[in-house]
């Protein structure tokens, strides 16, 4: 079925014509990947929640803008970024966000999947021992602060790119800055994020790893 | 991740791999249909509520009406200090170096300072409404040059009054006193604060400031705070106006390239 499933771009012209339930229809395609995105710039769930739905609505709200068949995908992530940014000028987020580097680990809720334990480099095999689950618990936030501690343009492509599969063309239209400049914003925060990670860091086996962890 | 390595050409780095690899499992939240169910009809909740008060009860705030507000916000207590602690200044250096020089020294300063003092919004309280109105942030430093420019006028003409109706000198050579140094004040607070920042274009000015307010600077024709002297010095005051108003246009051009805030994706009015 995914051979006939309508482009996000057609999507959006349907959209721009009025389409409500084509709305809806984006929004679920695009709500978790935002809201992934957004959740892990702020780390804030709430504020996220909020942000994600600000972005739709501005999204339609604007949606005689959208020039048909530009890339959706990067504009929706201007939009969302543009959104954050504006949450966080915003008094509330002034007051509450990022006293602490990592809040958003213990506030709402978080995919199921991510709940997998930092497994990735470190085997699968021993998820039921309660000491080795804390401990792992531990990395977890250690690695969450350290992108945190990433500057803002930095987690922003690192994010983009990363988690979030956006090409660097895309982050490039999405950011409205050149391509090299995405580059070498992605390269800083790799090295940064070495620096930072040091030894907690340690090699994967083989260049391929699934999320769960099992090496291919 | 291999992708990434081989895009940013450090394929061979393990230990950028390895940071890469214990990354990967962050924790993000994961809507159910439903929510996002919801957050679709939220999103076009808002939009139908806000398209409705754009069109209807809202007007368009204008640039115009964004230039009135720097100066209500501003507050008739702090304008009145200013031009009362103006005025004291100019009359104490009028008496005592006489009108010339404190039209030169002084008119400028205060324009500039006043500049300053627009340039960052936070210290009276417009930064919020500023970040809310769709009037994007060249056409609010525009609203806020115009506003300091008029200050300046204001005082510099009221100044050359008082020194030409005195007989101390022409007027000509008094708005030539003030204006060169207020314009390359001006340019040049605009230039670096636009660069660096307004803390930055405090202390670029204050510097210029200080060192043209050196009791020998102020004896040289070439102190920008220096008053038309008998003998020339006119052309200095030529160059310094000219270098100004090149800071002034450079930094305009560059405030009307960045992009207004109505263009960027989701953001201006939503009156469409």
């Amino acid at each position: 079925m995914d051979g006939q499933r309508i482009s996000d771009e057609d999507l959006a012209r349907q959209i721009r014509d009025g389409n409500e339930p084509a709305f809806e229809a984006l929004v679920h395609r695009y709500h978790r990947p935002l809201l992934g995105y957004l959740h892990r710039m702020c780390h804030d769930y709430h504020l996220s929640e909020e942000a994600a739905q600000e972005c739709f609505t501005r999204f339609y709200l604007t949606r005689a803008r959208y020039k048909y068949p530009k890339p959706l995908k990067p504009y929706l992530y201007a939009i969302a970024a543009n959104c954050l940014k504006d949450y966080l000028k915003s008094a509330y987020a002034r007051r509450v966000i990022v006293h602490d580097p990592a809040p958003g680990m213990g506030s709402g809720r978080v995919a199921a999947e991510s709940q997998a334990p930092f497994d990735v480099c470190h085997g699968a095999g021993d998820r039921g021992d309660p000491q080795d689950e804390a401990v792992r618990r531990l990395e977890r936030r250690e690695v969450v602060e350290a992108i945190a501690r990433l500057p803002y343009t930095y987690r922003e492509a690192l994010v983009l790119r990363f988690y979030q599969g956006l090409t660097i063309r895309e982050i490039s239209q999405a950011l409205e800055v050149p391509e090299g400049t995405v580059k070498s914003r992605l390269f800083t925060a790799v090295q940064r994020l070495k620096e930072s990670i040091g030894d907690a860091a340690r090699p994967c086996d083989g260049p391929k790893r699934t999320r769960r962890g099992e090496c291919k | 991740m291999e992708n990434i390595l081989r895009e940013l050409g450090i394929e061979d780095d393990d230990e950028a791999r390895a940071a890469l690899c214990m990354i990967e499992p962050y924790p993000a939240p994961a809507p159910t249909p439903d929510e996002s169910t919801a957050v679709a009809r939220a999103a076009l909740a808002a939009a139908a509520g806000r398209s409705v008060s754009s069109s209807s009860s809202s007007p368009a705030l204008t640039t115009r009406a964004v230039m009135l507000i720097q100066f209500r916000s501003m507050g008739a207590r702090e304008l009145a200090l200013g031009l009362a602690l103006f005025a004291a200044a100019f009359v104490a250096v009028a008496a005592t170096w006489g009108g010339l020089l404190a039209a030169s020294a002084v008119c400028p300063l205060y324009g500039v300072m006043f500049l300053l003092y627009s340039l960052r919004a936070g210290y009276y309280g417009v930064d919020e409404m500023e970040s809310a109105c769709p009037v994007g942030p060249a056409q609010l430093m525009l609203a806020r040059l115009l506003v300091a420019g008029i200050a300046d006028l204001a005082a510099g003409l009221a100044a050359t009054c008082m020194v030409a109706l005195s007989g101390q000198a022409q007027p000509g050579m008094v708005i030539l006193s003030w204006i060169a140094p207020a314009t390359l004040f001006a340019g040049v607070a605009l230039a670096v604060s636009l660069e660096f920042g307004p803390t930055a274009a405090i202390g670029a000015v204050s510097v210029i400031g200080a060192l043209g307010l050196l009791p020998r600077g102020l004896h040289l024709g070439s102190s920008p705070l220096a008053p038309v002297g008998p003998g020339g010095w006119i052309h200095w005051k030529l160059i310094y106006t000219a270098c100004g108003m090149g800071l002034i246009l450079l930094s305009m051009g560059k405030l009307r390239r960045s992009e207004p805030c109505g263009q960027a994706p989701g953001g201006g009015d939503y009156a469409d």
